[in-house]
């Protein structure tokens, strides 16, 4: 039994450090900076810079970073295309949300409007991009109806889903009450649907992201997705690598924007 | 008639169908008449499927009925109305508003400023004991203060009329017990006119002045029992044999309609 006890010992300090390491700020930062440098130094073993077609080290890969925030093209190219980011993601709520409600309260715009919806979600959109192209030409609206069709489902379904999900006796209750359709709508039945709107809106930004790069791949423009393109044709393969990290850190960022949001609005159904 | 002498709530001849999905009409509801008298505590007891929250909903005027008519306060019923108010049985409070925005919605509904409406939340959140969980959330609360949030959102309107729909039946036994006694408090405080749909015998007994029982298949009214206990009714009131001797004979009175229902014969 004694001679266990050291090795008990031991083990409650390896439990303690693990409980530092996950559950204090300082601890958690210090765990994800280490996982990042470990990262960073493999990263920096696999590549090769000795010819320009080869995989980049990281420091070549940041080089050419700083290279294109230098020369103006990879801001010039993030606002351009946040731009369709923005008036996509726009219409994808402004239009989507309302419609899911529509569907949600009438049977007969459910029976008429649902099926395209599914339709966007089941059909891989790329195939329908040459579409959008033909219709538009190489356009910013072309762009931003590639985003909208990426997206909007996923909004336009999950608020009809929120909203067929409120408690039927929450309406009655407000009936009860005298309240009329519009109140019941504005105070009842939309607060109860924020949970299923936002995260409607959560997968729907996830999928815009895709599709502004998406579009500006196969749509031309002076956006990332083509600063891309025009890189991969001259095989500058650390400038793509710079350009393709960029734009995963900002979706990154935004994406947990929008969690932190929907956290906050959603407060009250987390305490139930 | 005297205006004063009509009753608070008047159910006469009242039937009610269902329309089944293959397009069958099944009668719900069968001739139903009730009266409350005004400061009147009425009950109705029934086995499940007897149209007892049917009714409920039909005198708040949420829900249409076929052939009969219904007046409160001397009233055809045509809608809800300012002088009636529900009390659920699911509670039925907006999750994402705190306890005294749930208790001025009523009031919201009709229009009154904020300041009016949380002055007149706020007391009714004394009268209920609740007064120091007002920005409190709902999901917070325990059943029994669930509750009590919801009846002060009903008495918050003025109402004249309480309809009750087994308010108490989501609520543990020894809480029950509690808000009993708290909701006769309250309404011996008031001119109050209730009309409070159970499901437990004794809560019926200890809380009424006249027991409904209804059947089903479709729903009637098969017997109308008057409470003769006295008032004020206290923890006393559940040791009375008298108590005991009336909640013996709604317990006849139901386990006769649940033999039939058990014989599936029409009651």
């Amino acid at each position: 039994m004694k001679s266990n006890a050291p090795a008990r010992q031991a083990g409650a300090r390896g439990h303690r450090l693990a409980a530092l390491l996950t559950d204090t700020f300082w601890g958690r930062l210090t765990l994800r900076a280490t996982a990042l440098a470990i990262v960073l130094i493999a990263w920096q073993m696999a590549g090769d810079d000795s010819v320009a077609l080869l995989f980049p080290t990281a420091t070549r890969t940041f080089q050419a970073f700083i290279e294109l925030m230098a020369d103006g093209r990879l801001p010039l190219g993030l606002l351009v295309t946040g731009q369709a980011l923005l008036a996509g993601f726009a219409i994808i709520i402004g239009i989507g949300v309302p419609l899911g409600i529509l569907i949600a309260r009438f049977p007969l715009v459910d029976r008429t409007v649902s099926p395209y919806f599914t339709f966007l979600v089941a059909v891989p959109i790329i195939a329908i991009v040459p579409v959008v192209q033909a219709l538009l030409g190489l356009t910013f609206a072309a762009r931003v109806t590639v985003i909208v069709l990426f997206g909007i489902s996923y909004v336009v379904i999950n608020s009809a889903i929120a909203v067929r999900r409120v408690k039927p006796e929450l309406i009655e209750m407000a009936a009860s009450f005298g309240a009329r359709r519009l109140a019941i709508l504005t105070q009842v039945v939309l607060p109860a649907a924020v949970p299923g709107i936002m995260t409607g809106a959560r997968l729907a930004l996830g999928q815009a992201l895709i599709g502004m790069v998406v579009a500006e791949l196969t749509i031309v423009g002076a956006g990332v997705g083509s600063l891309i393109a025009e890189l991969q044709g001259r095989f500058k393969v650390a400038a793509v690598l710079a350009v393709a990290m960029t734009i995963v850190l900002i979706g990154l960022c935004l994406l947990s924007l929008v969690e932190m949001l929907e956290r906050r609005l959603n407060r009250w159904s987390l305490t139930k | 008639m005297n205006a004063n002498a009509t009753p608070a709530i008047a159910v006469q001849d009242v039937s009610k169908f269902f329309v089944s999905a293959d397009g069958r009409r099944t009668r719900a509801l069968d001739k139903v008449n009730l009266a409350v008298e005004r400061g009147e505590f009425v009950s109705i007891i029934g086995p499940s499927g007897c149209g007892k929250t049917t009714m409920l909903k039909m005198v708040g005027g949420i829900l249409d009925w076929d052939e009969g008519s219904i007046s409160v306060m001397g009233a055809p019923v045509s809608g809800p109305g300012p002088e009636r108010a529900t009390v659920f049985q699911s509670f039925a409070l907006l999750p994402w508003m705190t306890v005294l925005d749930n208790a001025a919605f009523g009031l919201k509904m009709r229009g009154e400023t904020k300041a009016a409406r949380h002055a007149k939340a706020r007391n009714l959140l004394e009268t209920v004991g609740l007064a120091d969980f007002a920005n409190a959330y709902p999901g917070e609360l325990s059943g029994g203060m669930q509750q009590r949030v919801g009846l002060a959102r009903a008495l918050a309107v003025s109402p004249n009329v309480l309809l009750m729909d087994e308010p108490f039946s989501a609520i543990d036994a020894q809480t029950r017990l509690i808000l009993q006694t708290e909701l006769l408090d309250v309404w011996s405080q008031t001119d109050l006119s209730v009309l409070f749909i159970t499901h437990a015998m004794d809560e019926a007994v200890f809380l009424s002045d006249r027991v409904v029982i209804m059947g089903a298949r479709p729903g009637h009214v098969t017997d109308v029992i008057d409470i003769d206990l006295p008032r004020p009714r206290t923890e006393e009131t559940r040791r009375d044999p008298r108590f005991v001797e009336l909640t013996a004979r709604v317990w006849d009175r139901l386990r006769g309609l649940m033999t039939d229902e058990r014989a599936g014969a029409p009651s």
